[in-house]
């Protein structure tokens, strides 16, 4: 076991040196995110700044009533700096540090308070403390800075949706999809319960097809808000950066008060200096008034000096002063946001370790989840497990476990052999920043194992099988120039169960394979990202590598075997009337590792759009994609969709009534290898929609017309028009009705009627119907797709 | 003799023939053989009694030779058709050839492109040195499914259209019988797009589509604005699911007429005309009293930030006789920078003078 950790230890250590990421290089590792704070007097400690310091003393001394104590003090308030600070003030002081601690942890905090070690640190807490002491909205102490802990449930939602049609290709022809949402609330921390589920009954078998999903998530926004909510009834606030202090006035008051402490003889006092003088003269200014009546080797001079650069210099002072009306608003623009005011609440509160723990927790889920981080590492992953991702001091964690499972219950009447297959698996990623934060630096290591899946009517072999995969992330900041996103993945698989063979010695970990075959299962994505603001343009350039033997059971729909490049570049102009893009995707993609037939993908696409005026704009889609087979003898086109489109789109009013149209115009090839015979259609593509106010609801046409013109397609020749009008009904009830025709030339022409309803009821109840039914005019055995009846209901119960 | 041999032969062949032909094996190679768990999906015919067996599968390359070997534990053979039980396969031993094919099997899973000799022994009993029962070889110049590939509506894409036609790559190489199954999904607030594609009722999930295109069905409801849809496309043959597209998402969102913007008050132009710099956003508004007749009011704007500025294409204002709130749309006009000072001389119908001081901003910032 233990070598087969150092191997994993190893084969995690070897890629990052080799690829010297300064995710490990911890001299690197910058200081946490620093505050969207300014830096000024109102956010700098109190113990850099004596004559602030001074006036929170004072005004604490003002808010509490000086009780005369008995006894002596617990803490070296005097060494601590806060002499100023009467009795009565330090009582409650000394109280409201002890709130909500155990004896030990008081013990503790005496130990630091009084101790001699890292001053820093003490001096930070203390600052901290001092602040939330003065800003306390209600002096009775202890209580009240703990989070609520009554239990809280609140149902947020039910819904139900029922759909029946009778089209032979859809899957099944009933579904149902239940939905039930709820927020628990326990010790403050809200969990959300989601619960669904989604049945269905398929043709070949009459039996219901069901599936259950739940999650638990941690709602990271509600807890956010709960903790701000507590924080702001208990503080205020503007006190804790000291909004509410007259600092000009409060410096006078300081600055008199040192003076008339420096003994200096009475007989001599109009010739001593004023607080005005202190602290609006420079010290040059200072030393030449001093002088004229005092020696420089003076101590009233030396103490004076001493003074001066305590307060510090002319410039600073004016800044502070001025500055303040700024920061003000600064600040309450900052504490709006319960993300910053919540970090604060694990000083000001009295919150547990969990509770703490979850203030940095970004997401936290368990149950039937999706799992994202990136391309490389996990994607588009459905399991069943758990997952979470953690983010302090600029530090990210992210932890999943889980198993996967190739079909859903949407895929009943199907069986795999897709090769992608089930797999348990266990994921950590970690290192610098968020994901998707500029100068994000991260390591992932995915571990996995093939299972066979046996549940809603699959029943799929795998071999035993290990899959290790690990990635390293990056995103670098190129300031105005955009990001550049590099990630480098290897897989390593290692199949079958090796007990029967006489090797038994080899190791069946993947991970300790690890480093074999490079290039045929590392996987690499290059992405740059910029904008041009000036110019209104914004631009991507990527490039993709993944060899044939590339496997991650995190992303299972990831290809392999491809070298893919392309670019996307977009630009506006005329304060946004006119837009181009035009994108590029080129991908090779191999087909083995010991010939050089591939295949080549092309696609190339520029949409463009001009705004004529505000109400008419015209767009147009150029589209081409190619795919390319390479062999020795044979080199030929297997697919190609070639398009180009018009759209416009208008709006206005006509006769007083207003009205909104699009139109579609288009013409597409499409050629395309057929088992029998290449196929060659060229058709056309023509649509419109048109609605307009009449009455007291309003008429919409819709027409799409589709044409192969070389008549080579089956399908696809299609006319679909649709007559509606929408209305609502006393008020609550809205209604549309449509008359439809469709032709399908040579399958099926039909007409029908679509009713649709949909109601509020009781504020809190909704209600949607919707009925499709249609009449065969002319129906041939070709007809798959074209059903004659669809229905669909949904019942919604919501609370927010 | 020579006869008599014969004879003798040929009833050796009628007496064993039927014993040999007890087992059979049913396998596809063009679906099964693409995957070394497929290989798994080999059916076995048993005609005779129930017995313990275990299985050897070899495949081999014509030129890179050795790719695999699985061997399986015992498991039971039932009279009729059987598959290898999962616990079978799951535990079976693989070993694999030296070269680079068997390299990408091993890594993979998936058989690249080559001519394959698929083989497969059947035991009788727990060990591979008993009697051969059965066995029998299939080949097949394999050319590996190209990664599907979604192109219309682009992942990520905003669209207008409520009945969208979506396209993508085929799956080849092209097999008689493969047809295209899509699923389209609503990607609920707060999911993510595999959850939608697992857990949400589908919109489409339609099969049997003969082309790598789909016309928006006819009998489904229409998509829904401001909404987030997920889709994918996956190639099969009869219950075979062979390949699937990744999952691209789009959003209904149709270029809105841009927002009304915020009503403000008529000031009377003689107030306007007597304060400071009036901030313009997107639109001069003003208001005053005419007691003449109906004309057209005459007024003409300069830059006074870039005084060589022209300022062109002034709309006509048509005024009428008492109190006129005029409306002059400056949004559309490309004479106008955002942020820039401009100054706006009216001549009202009574002749009076007027001078209007503005600060142009976009309506947005």
């Amino acid at each position: 076991m233990r070598n087969i950790c150092e191997r994993v230890l190893l084969a995690m250590l070897c890629p990052l040196i080799w690829l010297h990421t300064p995710a490990l290089a911890l001299e690197n590792i910058q200081q946490p995110v620093p505050d969207s704070l300014p830096q000024d007097w109102s956010v700098q400690p109190l113990t850099s700044q004596p004559a602030v310091k001074n006036a929170v003393v004072d005004a604490i001394n003002r808010k509490v009533t000086n009780i005369p104590v008995a006894g002596t003090d617990s803490l070296p308030f005097n060494r601590l700096g806060l002499s100023g600070l009467h009795n009565g003030a330090r009582k409650e002081f000394t109280q409201y540090l002890s709130t909500g601690k155990t004896a030990a942890g008081i013990s503790r905090m005496n130990t630091m308070l009084t101790g001699m070690k890292d001053t820093a640190k003490r001096d930070r807490y203390l600052d901290n403390k001092l602040r939330g002491f003065y800003a306390l909205r209600q002096q009775q102490l202890p209580g009240g800075l703990t989070l609520p802990s009554a239990p809280e449930n609140e149902l947020q939602g039910i819904s139900w949706k029922s759909a029946y049609s009778d089209s032979t290709a859809m899957t099944s022809g009933w579904w149902n999809e239940g939905v039930l949402k709820d927020r628990l609330t326990i010790a403050s921390v809200p969990i959300q319960l989601d619960y669904s589920t989604l049945s269905g009954y398929d043709y070949s078998n009459t039996s219901l097809r069901d599936a259950h999903f739940m999650k638990f998530s941690f709602d990271r926004e509600a807890y956010l808000e709960k903790v701000n909510t507590q924080l702001q009834k208990q503080y205020d606030l503007d006190k804790y950066f000291l909004e509410d202090l007259d600092i000009k006035s409060s410096l006078k008051s300081y600055a008199g008060q040192k003076l008339a402490s420096l003994n200096v003889p009475a007989d001599s006092l109009e010739r001593n200096i004023s607080a005005d003088q202190l602290m609006y003269l420079d010290s040059a200014q200072l030393s030449s008034a001093l002088l004229r009546n005092h020696d420089p080797s003076s101590a009233y001079y030396q103490k004076v000096m001493e003074l001066k650069k305590e307060m510090g210099g002319v410039k600073e002072m004016n800044s502070m002063l001025g500055a303040q009306k700024q920061v003000n608003g600064n600040i309450e623009g900052w504490i709006s946001q319960p993300g910053n005011t919540s970090r604060m609440g694990a000083d000001l509160l009295q919150m547990s370790f969990l509770q703490k723990l979850l203030l940095n927790m970004k997401d936290l889920k368990m149950g039937s989840i999706g799992a994202d981080a990136s391309k490389r590492t996990m994607s588009d992953l459905f399991m069943t497990g758990a997952a979470g991702s953690f983010l302090k001091n600029n530090k990210f964690i992210m932890l999943a476990a889980g198993k996967s499972n190739e079909m859903g219950v949407q895929d009943a009447g199907l069986q795999s052999a897709t090769g992608t297959g089930s797999y348990g698996m266990q994921f950590i990623r970690m290192g610098r920043g968020d994901i998707g934060s500029k100068a994000q630096s991260h390591i992932s290591v995915l571990n996995a194992n093939a299972k066979p899946q046996n549940s809603n009517g699959f029943n799929t072999r795998a071999i035993s099988r290990n899959v290790f995969v690990g990635s390293v992330s990056q995103q670098c900041s190129l300031g105005d120039l955009g990001t550049i996103d590099i990630e480098l993945s290897k897989s390593s698989g290692q199949l079958g169960n090796n007990s029967h063979q006489e090797a038994a010695s080899v190791s069946r970990s993947a991970a300790s394979h690890f480093l074999d075959d490079i290039w045929a299962t590392a996987s690499v994505g290059l992405a740059y990202n910029g904008d041009v603001k000036k110019w209104g343009l914004s631009h991507k350039v990527y490039l993709n590598y993944a060899g044939l033997g590339y496997a991650n059971p995190g992303a299972p729909f990831a290809g392999r075997g491809t070298l893919q490049y392309g670019l996307m570049l977009k630009r506006s102009w005329l304060k946004n009337r006119a837009m181009v893009s035009l994108r590029t995707d080129i991908r090779n993609l191999a087909v083995s590792p010991v010939s050089d037939n591939k295949r080549r993908s092309l696609q190339y696409a520029i949409d463009a759009r001009y705004r004529f005026t505000r109400r008419f704009s015209l767009s147009m889609n150029v589209l081409e994609n190619t795919l390319r087979e390479s062999a020795e003898s044979l080199k030929y086109t297997a697919f190609l969709n070639r398009k180009i489109s018009f759209t416009s789109q208008a709006n206005g009013r006509i006769g007083g009534k207003s009205f909104s149209n699009s139109s579609t115009l288009g013409i597409q090839q499409l050629d395309y290898t057929m088992p029998d015979a290449p196929l060659r259609s060229l058709f056309i593509n023509a649509g419109s929609m048109h609605t307009f106010m009449a009455g007291p609801g309003m008429v919409v046409l819709n027409a799409m017309y589709n044409r192969d013109l070389k008549d080579a397609a089956v399908y696809n020749n299609q006319l679909n028009t649709e007559a509606g009008y929408q209305y609502m009904l006393w008020k609550v009830v809205s209604c549309g009705s449509s008359l439809i025709y469709m032709d399908s030339k040579d399958v099926v022409t039909q007409i029908g009627l679509r009713q649709q309803v949909s109601a509020q009821l009781l504020k809190r109840w909704s209600l949607s119907i919707s009925v499709d039914c249609r009449q065969n005019l002319k129906n041939t055995a070709a007809n798959y797709y074209y059903g004659r009846f669809n229905t669909a209901m949904s019942l919604n119960y919501q609370i927010k | 003799m020579k006869g008599y041999t014969i004879l003798l032969t040929g009833l050796f062949l009628c007496f064993f023939s039927p014993l040999k032909a007890q087992i059979s094996f049913s396998f596809m190679p063009e679906i099964q053989g693409r995957t070394i768990d497929n290989l798994y999906q080999v059916r076995i015919g048993n005609t005779g009694a129930r017995q313990t067996v275990n299985m050897t599968i070899i495949v081999t390359e014509a030129k890179s030779g050795a790719i695999t070997t699985i061997n399986t534990p015992a498991f039971e053979l039932m009279p009729g058709m059987n598959t290898v039980p999962p616990a079978a396969a799951y535990n079976s031993a693989v070993s694999f050839g030296n070269n680079k094919v068997a390299t990408i099997v091993r890594q993979s899973g998936f058989f690249p492109e080559g001519d394959y000799d698929y083989c497969f022994r059947l035991y009788q009993g727990g060990g591979h040195n008993g009697d051969i029962l059965a066995e029998q070889c299939f080949s097949y110049n394999l050319q590996p499914f190209s990664a599907m590939q979604l192109i219309q509506p682009y992942d990520g894409d905003k669209i207008c259209d409520k009945r969208p036609s979506f396209s993508w790559q085929p799956l080849l190489p092209a097999i008689p019988g493969v047809q295209y199954r899509m699923v389209l999904v609503e990607v609920k607030e707060g999911q993510q797009r595999a959850e939608a594609m697992r857990m949400n009722l589908a919109i489409i999930n339609q099969k049997q589509i003969p082309m790598p295109v789909l016309l928006y069905p006819s009998l489904a409801n229409p998509l829904e604005e401001g909404k987030k849809y997920a889709w994918q496309v996956g190639a099969y043959k009869n219950e075979l699911l062979l390949a699937e597209t990744e999952i691209w998402d789009f959003t209904v969102e149709c270029e809105k007429e841009e927002t009304s913007l915020p009503a403000e008050a008529f000031r009377s132009l003689e107030d306007l005309a007597r304060g400071n710099f009036y901030i313009a956003r997107k639109q001069l508004l003003f208001a005053f009293n005419n007691t003449y007749s109906e004309t057209t009011l005459s007024y003409s704007i300069r830059c006074l930030t870039k005084p060589d500025q022209q300022v062109k294409k002034l709309p006509k204002v048509k005024i009428g006789r008492g109190l006129n709130q005029v409306v002059i749309d400056l949004s559309e006009n490309n004479s106008f920078t955002d942020g820039y000072y401009y100054i706006m001389d009216v001549k009202l119908p009574d002749g009076q003078q007027k001078q209007l001081r503005f600060i142009y901003k976009q309506a947005d910032q």
